[in-house]
């Protein structure tokens, strides 16, 4: 482990004087990774590889901004996400609503129908599946949350959000994604 | 209702680092490799001129500091007058043209192009002290007549790139309909 991290920080120094062959390593470790988190946000497979291999590109270029304080991957992770969320919201009038300001009654009831699912049979392309099917906000709101592995807070800069409109969303997302997992 | 909660945590928390189920495209290192390739000339391309705009730069003051007797102001010849005025015209025409372009999609690229008029018009007025002041020769006519050309065809490129876009959006509109 110890190993395969010098080996990052030698490669982001050799990337930081624009070495090529460093900078096609990373993008051969990371690329994957990177390529799923944006395939989620952007939800087509073509434009994913766009945008990730743009935002490896745009990362390269910003690399004398990484200072350490975080891993590689998270920072690399951060651009990307970002990346891939505007241009999602570029060619989708994508918005996220706000949510806090409405009124929202069934929640209760929600809570009470879908006591007893059985999530243990579910298997991860079916979740996956289920979430690109929810609504844009709902879905931007969980995968960040659960699959990226983002708190809160995080997720109200991402998606420039207010706090509490981040937490009705994800509660609802998260109602709504018990319901459809439900009808599997 | 906590019951449910945690159902779906524990659910997410069992297939961490299990997400990635998608596979890249075949060709997308040899893709990622032709990216790379293109934005590097780029940027030296971008570094060279800096560099020689520089040294314009550094020769026109040192030429500035040289001649301390200031002659008389005398814009050149016939010629070269004629052509500085076909150039303006045409690159205030294309200006005039990005300007009915302007929109808030548009208005990054916009203010990018101006900003970028404005370090081709200081320059342009660099080479045009120098010509009052050592007459003309045939550099200076080249530099002349390369910054205009250099003008036009950016704003040329600016604008294609505008339509471009526009033509992107619309079909990206027909597709999602």
């Amino acid at each position: 482990m110890s190993q395969n991290n010098q080996n990052i920080e030698e490669l982001i120094t050799l990337c930081k004087n624009q070495n090529q062959k460093a900078q096609f390593e990373i993008y051969n470790r990371y690329s994957k990774a990177m390529y799923n988190v944006a395939y989620r946000i952007v939800k087509d497979e073509h434009f994913a590889q766009d945008v990730m291999q743009e935002g490896f590109l745009k990362a390269f270029t910003k690399i004398n901004d990484y200072k350490q304080e975080v891993a590689f991957g998270a920072w690399l992770k951060k651009i990307i996400t970002n990346y891939s969320i505007d241009f999602y919201k570029k060619n989708n009038s994508f918005q996220v609503e706000d949510l806090s300001k409405q009124l929202y009654k069934i929640e209760e009831n929600d809570g009470i129908i879908s006591e007893n699912i059985d999530l243990n049979n579910l298997k991860v392309k079916q979740v996956l599946d289920t979430i690109l099917q929810l609504k844009d906000n709902y879905r931007m709101v969980l995968t960040l949350f659960y699959i990226e592995g983002y708190d809160q807070e995080e997720i109200c800069e991402i998606l420039n959000i207010s706090y509490a409109n981040c937490r009705t969303t994800l509660s609802r997302a998260k109602d709504s994604l018990r319901k459809k997992l439900e009808e599997i | 209702m906590k019951n449910e909660k945690d159902n779906l945590d524990e659910l997410f928390s069992k297939f961490e680092n299990q997400w990635d189920i998608q596979e890249l495209n075949t060709d997308h290192q040899v893709d990622f490799l032709q990216k790379l390739n293109k934005k590097q000339p780029k940027k030296k391309y971008w570094f060279v001129t800096a560099i020689a705009a520089s040294i314009v730069l550094m020769l026109g003051i040192s030429v500035f500091y040289k001649n301390e007797k200031p002659k008389e102001f005398k814009f050149a010849s016939k010629e070269t007058k004629r052509t500085d005025s076909i150039f303006n015209i045409l690159i205030d025409n294309e200006l005039v043209k990005l300007k009915e372009k302007s929109s808030p999609e548009n208005e990054q690229i916009i203010n990018d192009a101006l900003n970028q008029m404005k370090t081709f018009d200081a320059d342009y007025q660099k080479i045009i002290n120098e010509l009052q002041k050592n007459g003309e020769n045939k550099q200076i006519i080249y530099a002349m007549i390369s910054n205009l050309q250099t003008r036009i065809s950016f704003l040329q490129t600016v604008l294609e790139r505008i339509e471009e876009n526009e033509k992107f959006k619309n079909t990206a509109d027909e597709t999602t309909l």
